[in-house]
This record gives structure tokens, sequence and C-alpha cells, in this order.
């Protein structure tokens, strides 16, 4: 379409119906300066008043996410606006006391959705009330928030290292396979951790993605130790062929491994695997492999 | 007797990438017939993917076919050449421009192009996803090097004051997107960041295939083999993402919709708003990493929804003929407001930087560099990203959306 004519059928779109109004919390806290402290300025007079909690929208999303008497869907949408808002930075600093101290309360709500959106947001932010919550309920000194799984997974963001030893106690249960594959992940920051995921990895019994999940801690700990591994898979014909297509699909991808390509008995046999490989992944990852060394 | 076509917008292998923006070409005779004659030729679009259009002056209104006599002496001919718009490419090669001898149909020059666009994440070929997925997962590597630095750019504290809750988040976020759309380019040129469209269902975005989708716990699952299956990021491995408020063939809910954010008003700062909806609470339509602003881009995903706010600002610009500087509507006009935000600050990380209240340090240094364009420089200012398609007679940008045209400011000959 000529670029005359799109203007006027876009300008046509755009005139056409009622037109939304930008959620008011929101708005309003755009519209305030960056520099304002103090009383809360004016939202935009068009924007229609909250009824509740006073003037500043704000403290008033803060007080409708703690409130637990409130429906969860309203509260729920509480804390994407104030997540929301927390992209404004500056911005949102003077509530971000308050904010902090409602998903504290909020990450022992009754809701069980709720309060894991609360305590992924204090863990991404590394709140110790969060970490010692997690792991009160991973060692049995309080019943649970989150599933194991998703308590292993925020662990991980905390960086005084309680996540690994909960990682491999883990691991060493073997109860929980979601919960096992997210402990894997967990010790992509341990230095000692290679054999143990060099031995997962190649263990047979254990399923593609606990085997994957390895392999991608392992590339991340250390690719010495990954990038052989991944070759002798990728070489044996009776591995898995799901683990063979991403270890091949990382040896043709990150640069670390470009290497492999310089090896003309490996790249033979990742052509002799695409001439039989049906269509799928397996075959793909060939196609991705061959295509990156021939450009 | 041959054509030679040189063409302003040339990768390091000599290969031409274009966008709307018409870019200035030259053609000349190699082996005419002399000093004193011409040769008439028919400069024509010959592609059978992206599509060219052409013209004698810099405008939006060429044509796909222009007839020139070329001096016979080997003196060059100037004109401009654009992809046409709506056409793009979506392969290199599949855009052509050729030099016919109008009275024999001789062919005397072909030249392969690519009308190279940043296209809706949903619309894109498997050929184009893939493209885009394994440069990306090759820059990613192992979450270190380049990938870390713009992992470190956006980071909580004094970094996120330089590029959120102020008047040059949308300036700084161009930025951002445009070195590392530079960096994808370095490693695959025919790659263009694609974005994703929050106002509309995009399942094949959202599927094992291209973003991934996430297991009960969030965590996001990958065809074997996908280019992205072994992300890293801050020494974690994998992509946390849960699709809270929709499923992947819905859009997601209670976030404005293009036409709304664009009907937020033709001043700049009415526009911003934007910031807080729809942009924050399209962060918000997930749980995981990409919710927080510290945290947004370890997810992949944070440059392909950024990507869609910059189209918005991108065609509000374009809607409302708000590309020139010195129009007050075009940028916030108060102030002044915190270094890094007003028309004349340049912009960190770029200008490397680190007195207060600058962070202290200035990961990545200056903005990656393009064979095609010298625009906006290695240190950006927030004026100079305003008008990134040159509409205003400067130079562009290297980059385009696929629903946003090239316009001329009238008031440039």
């Amino acid at each position: 379409m000529a670029p005359d004519g799109f203007r006027e059928a876009y300008a046509d779109a755009l005139d056409n119906r009622p037109r939304e109004r930008p959620r008011p919390a929101l708005a309003a806290l755009a519209r305030r300066p960056s520099d304002a402290g103090g009383a809360f300025q004016s939202a935009d007079p068009a924007q229609p008043r909250i009824a509740g909690a006073g003037p500043d929208p704000m403290k008033q999303q803060i007080a409708i996410l703690s409130d637990a008497t409130r429906p969860v869907a309203e509260r729920e949408e509480a804390l994407a606006t104030l997540q929301a808002a927390a992209f404004m930075g500056p911005k949102f600093n003077p509530y971000r006391a308050a904010y902090r101290s409602a998903l504290r309360q909020v990450a022992i709500d009754a809701d069980a959705h709720l309060r894991a959106q609360a305590l992924e947001s204090l863990a991404l932010d590394k709140d110790d009330y969060a970490r010692s919550l997690l792991l009160d309920g991973l060692e049995g000194r309080r019943d649970p928030l989150v599933p194991k799984a998703k308590a292993v997974q925020l662990l991980a963001h905390d960086d005084h290292g309680a996540a690994l030893s909960v990682a491999h106690r883990v691991l060493d249960e073997a109860d929980d396979p979601q919960a096992q594959q997210e402990a894997v992940r967990v010790l992509a920051s341990d230095p000692g951790s290679g054999s143990r995921l060099l031995g997962l990895y190649r263990d047979r019994g254990a399923t593609a993605e606990l085997r994957v999940a390895s392999a991608t801690a392992l590339h991340a700990l250390d690719p010495g130790l990954f990038e052989p591994e991944a070759r002798r898979i990728v070489e044996d014909d009776d591995e898995d062929p799901d683990v063979r297509a991403s270890s091949l699909g990382a040896l043709a991808v990150i640069p670390r491994y470009a290497s492999t390509r310089n090896d003309p008995a490996f790249v033979g046999k990742v052509e002799e695997i695409r001439n039989s490989a049906a269509d799928g992944p397996l075959k793909t990852s060939t196609d991705r492999y061959l295509s990156e060394r021939s450009e | 007797m041959k054509v030679e076509v040189k063409i302003a917008s040339v990768d390091h292998d000599g290969r031409v990438y274009l966008g709307w923006t018409p870019v200035e070409v030259t053609a000349r005779v190699v082996d005419g017939p002399g000093d004193g004659r011409t040769v008439a030729v028919t400069l024509r679009n010959a592609g059978t993917g992206g599509q060219l259009d052409i013209s004698l002056s810099r405008t939006m209104q060429g044509a796909p076919n222009l007839d020139v006599d070329l001096p016979g002496d080997g003196s060059p001919l100037r004109f401009w050449l654009a992809g046409r718009f709506g056409r793009p490419s979506a392969a290199f090669g599949d855009a052509v421009l050729q030099v016919v001898e109008r009275a024999s149909g001789t062919v005397l020059g072909t030249t392969p192009a690519m009308v190279r666009i940043r296209k809706d994440a949903n619309a894109l070929t498997d050929e184009e996803r893939d493209r885009f997925l394994v440069a990306f997962g090759t820059l990613n590597g192992r979450g270190t090097g380049r990938f870390k630095e713009f992992r470190d750019m956006h980071v909580g504290g004094r970094p996120l004051e330089e590029s959120h809750g102020n008047m040059g988040f949308l300036p700084w976020h161009r930025t951002y997107l445009l070195d590392l759309e530079r960096e994808l380019q370095d490693i695959d040129p025919t790659v263009a960041l694609p974005y994703w469209r929050f106002d509309t269902a995009a399942p094949r975005v959202f599927s094992h295939g291209f973003m991934g989708l996430p297991d009960p716990n969030g965590r996001v699952r990958f065809t074997p083999g996908h280019p992205l299956e072994f992300w890293t990021t801050d020494g974690q491995v994998g992509i946390v993402r849960a699709m809270t408020n929709f499923r992947p063939d819905d859009a997601p809910s209670g976030l404005m919709g293009e036409r709304d954010t664009l009907g937020l008003g033709d001043d700049y700062v009415d526009f911003a708003v934007m910031e807080g909806d729809p942009h924050g609470l399209a962060h918000t339509r997930f749980g995981g990493p990409i919710r927080s602003p510290p945290t947004a881009p370890r997810d992949p995903l944070f440059f392909l929804l950024h990507a869609n706010v910059d189209r918005l600002w991108a065609k509000w610009q374009w809607f409302y003929d708000r590309l020139g500087d010195a129009d007050p509507a075009a940028y916030a006009s108060g102030g002044p407001y915190r270094v890094g935000h007003n028309l004349s600050d340049t912009m960190w990380p770029w200008n490397g930087v680190t007195t207060a209240p600058r962070p202290s340090t200035a990961p990545g240094g200056t903005l990656a560099a393009s064979t095609l364009v010298t625009a906006p420089g290695p240190s950006p200012s927030v004026r100079a990203m305003l008008d990134y398609k040159g509409a205003g007679g400067g130079p562009h940008q290297g980059f385009d959306y696929d629903d946003v045209p090239f316009w001329r400011d009238p008031a440039v000959a």
C-alpha cells in the first residue's frame, strides 16, 4: 500500500471507536515529575478517580494488594500495576518500602498463586525474608509456601549460596523430577559440581529433560567438560535422539564450540546423521550445524 | 559494455541492505560509447521478494522502473533507491536492482539486495525466525562477553535512572535495541530485531519453536536443539517466564492497545505516559525475571517487547510528524530533566561517563558501529535518536518497522 493511502487508513482506524485510557494509577505516576517529592501530583483530570483509600493511586494499589478480604483477581491486578509502576524507576522510589512490606505480607498469603508471585518478586530482589521462608519450607521448618521445584528455582536467585546445599539434597532425594531439573540448573554456579553434572548428563537411565538440564548447567560451568561429552553423545547412534539434538544444537550455535567443525571425522558423522535421520529435531540440528560450517 | 552501480548501504562483504529510507546510488557506464553520447537504460526493480522503489530525488514516491540516460563517458548518474513500503525481503537477494539497455533489452548490471526490516515476530517465516534465534543464541554464548554487557546496562540503582522514569525512556531504549541489533547483524547481517506485538495474539511467538512455552513452574521449554536452549545470564541457565495473564493463542489482557496508545496525545509528554501502560503492564503479563526492571533483560523476550515499544513510538512519530527535534511537541519541552534525559545530553553507557550522578561503570563501550550507516554515532545524544529515519534530510540509522513508512519533511528539498 502506498504510504499516503496507509496514513489515511490508519487515521480512520484511530478515529472510529471510543478510546480506552491508560490505567489511572500508572498514568498518574507517569505524569509525576521524577524529581518531585512529598505531595502526590494530580492525575490527568480526564481519568476517573478511584474510590477508596485516599488520593494517591499507588498507595491505594498497595492497600488493595495487602487486603486479604479483597478478591484475589483484584489483588493480582494491583500487584501487576505495582510491578509495572516499578519500571518507572525513580518515580516509584517513594513507594518501594511500603511495596516491599506488602510483598512480604503477601508471601505468606492464603492464596497460593498470589504468594508465589510475591515470593518471586522478593526472591528476584534477593530479599532475606523470602530466602528464609523458602528454606524453612524446603527443610521442614514450616509448611512449604510453593512447590519444591519452584522453591529451588527461586532460591537460585540468591547469591548467599543457600541454594547449593539444597540443590544437592534435592538431587539425592530424587523424588521430584521437576525439582531435580531445577536443582541441576542451580549447580551451574558450583565449581565443585562438574563431575556430578557430567554424570547426570551421561546417565541413560535419567529422563531426557534431566539430562539436557544437566548439559545446560555443565556448559555454563565448564565448557571443557561439556564439549567432549556432547560430541560423544552426538556420535552415538544408540543415544536418546532428543539429547543428541540438544547437544548438537549447542555445538552448532555457541561460538565456544566452533572448533568442532575443524574435526573432519566429527563433521562426517554429523553428515551421516543428517542423511539417515527422519525429519525432526535431530535432523534440524544437523542442518543447522552443517549450514553454519558452509558459510 | 556494462553498468556499475554503487549503493551507499553495504555490509562488510559488499552486500546491499535497504530499508524504507531512500539511499543514494550512482550508476555509470563501463566500456561505454564515449564522450558526448549517452546510453538509454531502465533502472528496474526485478526481485521476486523484497521490492524496490527508484527515484531521482529523495522521496517516498519512488517507482519500480525509471528510465534514464547514462553518460557514455562513464560519468556517474545519481539517483535514490529504497525498499517499497509493505514489501520487505524474507532473505538476502530476493530484492534485485537491474539496469537494462532500453534499445536491446540487454541486462547491463544486476545488484542483489535485501530490504531488511523489523517485522512482527508472529509473522516471520520459519527461516527468518531461525536466523534470528541462531544469531541471538550465538550472541548469548555463555552469557559472558558482549551479551553480559547488554545485561549490565539494565540493572537496578543508577543504571535504571538513566533509562526509566523520565523523559529519556524511549530514546534510551531505542539506542539499546539498536546496539543489540547491530551485534546480531555482525553475526548474521540478514537479521533484524523482530517485535512482539503485545496487544494481539501471537501463538507463533509463544511456541516451543520460537520463544518457548512454560512448564507449571514457569521454566521455558523449547524444541530439542533450539538455539536458545542453552541460554545463560547472570550465571543462571535457562529462562523462567510463566504466562500469568494469557494463553499462547490469546492476547494479554488489561493493557492499552496500539490505537489507544497512539491516542494518548500528539505531544511527547502525553505519549510518554505509555511507559506505565502499556509498557510496564506488558512486562507484568508474565512471571519470572521479565517482570522486574533489574532482571528483565535476562529473558530474550525482553528485546522483542521493547522493539514493540519502540515501534509504537516510531508510529506515533510518523503519524503526528514528530521527528524534528525543533518541534517542541516531538520531545519533552519542559525541564531541565535529570542528566541523560535532556535533548542535548549524551546517554549512558555509550558516552562512557562514570561520574555522579551517572553510574560508576559504563559497560559495553560506545554504540556498535554499522557498515551501512554512520548515524547516530558512537555516543548518541537524546536528540540524535528522534529522527532515526533521516526524514529531516540527515543520515538514517539503518532500521525500519514493517508498518511505519518513510516520509520526508516537506520543508526539506
